[in-house]
């Protein structure tokens, strides 16, 4: 999970965050991803931070990513 | 299916009663909105499976501007905590959102229909509208009978219980992954 000053600092730069399978990733986005321990077909909710050098964080899914996010978005920012 | 007998891409044009149910953070008592409600929220989560292997812009699942921003209103109000709006943010980077001054123009219905419409017309997918509103059907008919008096609609209309039974047939792997994270999910709404 990331924590509130991370998020309001990607909520400051220009951030796209999507869903995506782990075994669709490459590069920085997939060592991220590696190092939480993901398998290929893990969903994971992943944050693109653009500040020159993009910032990849990776956030995964548990279960299906309707529930998971509907949870996400309950808990207090 | 195309004259080949080579199955078509399919793309999903979504109305705004398929938000309505699929993200209802309330399960309905009511057996019938039970069931339009499960199977809204299993298409939803197809449509993030399946975008979620794809490059990006979504291409599986398509709904106007207009459509989109009555979900995310209804979703979040006027005042949308940080969460709440990346989970709209993460929505719109799933579906495709048409955003097209004339198309914004026209009311939440026809907006989709016209959408349909020019899919169905003027590319190689096969176009399905998914609307839990009875009245979607007679709707697209008087739509289209605006033009010619005889005209029908092209493009089928299912409710999302008609969609799953459909996708289920075309996407069966898909439909297992998306069961399978369903099953077993730790959050229950």
């Amino acid at each position: 999970m990331m924590s509130k000053r991370k998020e309001k600092e990607v909520g400051g730069m220009s951030a796209e965050i999507r869903i995506v399978k782990v075994k669709v990733l490459h590069g920085r986005a997939k060592e991220e991803a590696e190092k939480l321990g993901l398998n290929p077909n893990d969903l994971v909710i992943l944050t693109t931070s653009v500040n020159s050098l993009p910032e990849y964080r990776v956030e995964k899914i548990e279960g299906d990513p309707v529930s998971f996010l509907l949870k996400r978005a309950e808990a207090k920012a | 299916m195309c004259a080949l007998g080579q199955k078509l891409d399919i793309v999903l044009v979504l109305c705004h009663s398929f938000f309505y149910h699929a993200f209802s953070v309330q399960r309905p008592v009511d057996e019938e909105k039970f069931k339009l409600w499960l199977s809204s929220r299993f298409i939803a989560n197809l449509i993030i499976e399946k975008q979620a292997e794809l490059p990006p812009p979504p291409s599986f699942a398509v709904t106007s501007q207009k459509v989109f921003d009555k979900f995310a209103f209804d979703f979040h109000g006027d005042k949308p905590s940080f969460r709440q709006k990346q989970t709209v943010d993460i929505l719109r980077n799933s579906i495709f959102v048409v955003n097209n001054p004339s198309i914004n123009a026209l009311s939440l219905d026809d907006s989709v229909l016209v959408i349909c419409d020019a899919l169905y017309s003027s590319s190689n997918y096969e176009t399905i509208l998914i609307s839990n509103i009875p009245k979607k059907v007679q709707k697209a008919e008087e739509f289209y009978r605006k033009k010619v008096a005889s005209a029908t609609v092209p493009y089928p209309i299912y409710d999302t219980i008609g969609a799953e039974a459909f996708l289920r047939g075309r996407l069966p792997e898909l439909c297992k992954t998306v069961d399978d994270r369903m099953k077993n999910s730790v959050y229950r709404f």
